[in-house]
């Protein structure tokens, strides 16, 4: 009981911080990474000087917003970590009787969660970009397939949190994890395209047997038990994540206190 | 002279946060070529097999404003947030040195980014640069990574005067990557945008790479090269002046100093 109520404040505390910003950066914030999402729709609709593919441009429709998503949250959760240790508040999340993954755990849903709406902005702009219409097998299932993804995108950027930590929450350091993320993810291309070693590596992210899911309720493909299996693979993949990432805190929650201190100055 | 050296190391090596070896290696190594594996993968997926080549050059160019405006825009928005902005303002240094020495040696990082890509290009996608003119193609990166830090230094300056960097970093990089020809040609752009993103640096200079990447000599290119170099004289002058209204703003105002 005691962790959802941290879990609450955590979440709380994170959307007060957003919003608190101001409107000017909120708004900028929201559809920042639009224009980026935009150009990946534009490559599969209009790219190739042919006739459209929709299946290729449906794909990249619905999973534009998740990589939106990413790339915000990885940025988020980066400069949140920072921003704590340099005013020292990490040092008091390390005194409370609070795991550290669960405060995180709650700003990084606050983050996923505003992040939502810059989602559903990329999917009307990608939309409007192709300006086709969605040719979707079994819209239902691509839906339910987007919300494991959700939860998919949600977990990875938080495994990263304990990395930025025992990084010294260097600046700059998740740069390249946004790309990586979005090669291995398949937010925007099948994961199937990808070289078979590194598919095998891309196997290991839940969110590639979402997305997988999600091409599938497109093209109408696979079987309804097909699907169902690409979920349950997806959510074991992410269970799976996160007995990891309550080890890697565990490591870096002792290392901390090894350390003496958190807090960096600039 | 002297002062010039020590602005430029200075605020380069006290205000870039990247300047890591973690943060470095991801910023001005992987990221580029990760950048190169996805759009190329996205064209895969597509069926833009002929233009894929097009892509990773355009990516060259984009990855070299990417680094170049991000790290001036967070040297300069922490100089505020930091404290050292008042110093700076207080004392009678040249602005115009003060103003461009924040954005001296972030050049190079930009020079990095861009050669990375094109070698993630040929490396793993075959990209094709036995024509190459290769003396063209050094002289228009290098032009690209002026008219690209010009620009930096002046929406640097924004994110002084709405004390916010990341969100408009996010943007202003979006911005440049659906305008400038990067992926998109600008003769696809609706309406007065193709006129509007021959503002924009890179747009111009993307012209000459792409002619570089294919063996044009520098005499069928040197109206974009003179057209980037103008760009990037526009966004010095404007930068420059932005800067001088708010040093003058903010010292009428008492604004200086912001927390980060």
């Amino acid at each position: 009981m005691g962790y959802i109520y941290a879990l609450n404040e955590a979440f709380k505390a994170e959307w007060k911080i957003t919003l608190g910003a101001g409107l000017f950066s909120y708004a900028v914030w929201i559809v920042g990474n639009v224009p980026r999402a935009v150009v990946f729709g534009w490559i599969v609709t209009y790219g190739h000087g042919g006739e459209i593919d929709p299946m290729a441009v449906a794909y990249v429709a619905v999973g534009a917003p998740l990589f939106v998503m990413w790339g915000g949250a990885v940025n988020r959760m980066g400069a949140l970590i920072n921003s704590e240790r340099w005013q020292g508040t990490l040092d008091l999340d390390m005194v409370t009787p609070t795991p550290l993954m669960i405060a995180l755990m709650g700003k990084a849903l606050a983050i996923a969660a505003y992040l939502t709406i810059s989602g559903l902005v990329t999917f009307v702009a990608v939309l409007l970009v192709a300006q086709a219409s969605l040719e979707i097998s079994n819209l239902p299932l691509v839906v339910m397939s987007l919300g494991v993804a959700f939860l998919g995108l949600v977990v990875a950027t938080f495994a990263f949190a304990p990395f930025i930590v025992l990084a010294g929450g260097r600046g700059g350091f998740w740069g390249a994890i946004i790309p990586f993320g979005v090669v291995l993810s398949g937010f925007l291309h099948p994961v199937s395209i990808l070289h078979p070693a590194v598919q095998a590596v891309a196997r290991a992210l839940p969110t590639s047997w979402a997305m997988d899911a999600v091409l599938h309720s497109i093209d109408g493909g696979m079987s309804v038990i097909g699907i169902f299996a690409n979920w349950a693979i997806a959510i074991m993949v992410l269970l799976v994540w996160l007995l990891v990432i309550w080890y890697m805190f565990r490591k870096v929650e002792r290392r901390i206190r090894v350390m003496g201190s958190v807090t960096t100055s600039f | 002279m002297r002062n010039l050296f020590a602005q430029v190391y200075l605020s380069y090596k006290g205000l870039f946060m990247w300047l890591n070896v973690p943060g470095y290696v991801s910023n001005a190594a992987l990221r580029p070529i990760l950048m190169v594996v996805m759009v190329v993968l996205v064209g895969r997926f597509g069926r833009n097999f002929d233009s894929l080549g097009e892509y990773i050059i355009g990516l060259a160019a984009y990855s070299c404003a990417y680094l170049i405006l991000g790290g001036v825009m967070q040297s300069m928005y922490y100089d505020r947030g930091l404290g050292t902005m008042p110093l700076s303002f207080a004392t009678t240094a040249n602005r115009v040195m003060l103003y461009f020495s924040r954005g001296i040696l972030h050049m190079p990082n930009g020079i990095v980014t861009a050669i990375m890509s094109i070698l993630a290009g040929w490396l793993l996608f075959d990209l094709n640069v036995g024509d190459t003119n290769w003396s063209l193609l050094m002289a228009t990166i290098l032009l690209i990574g002026v008219s690209a830090t010009t620009f930096s230094l002046f929406i640097g300056t924004l994110s002084v005067v709405f004390n916010e960097w990341v969100s408009l970093y996010g943007f202003v990089v979006g911005l440049l990557f659906l305008l400038t020809g990067a992926i998109i040609p600008v003769s696809r752009l609706p309406g007065l945008l193709t006129e509007f993103s021959f503002l924009l640096p890179l747009t111009n200079g993307l012209f000459a790479l792409r002619g570089a990447i294919e063996g044009t000599p520098i005499a069928d290119v040197w109206p974009h090269l003179l057209a980037e170099t103008g760009v990037g004289v526009l966004y010095a002058i404007i930068g420059l002046i932005t800067f001088r209204v708010f040093e003058v703003y903010a010292k009428r105002s008492g604004i200086l100093e912001a927390a980060v």
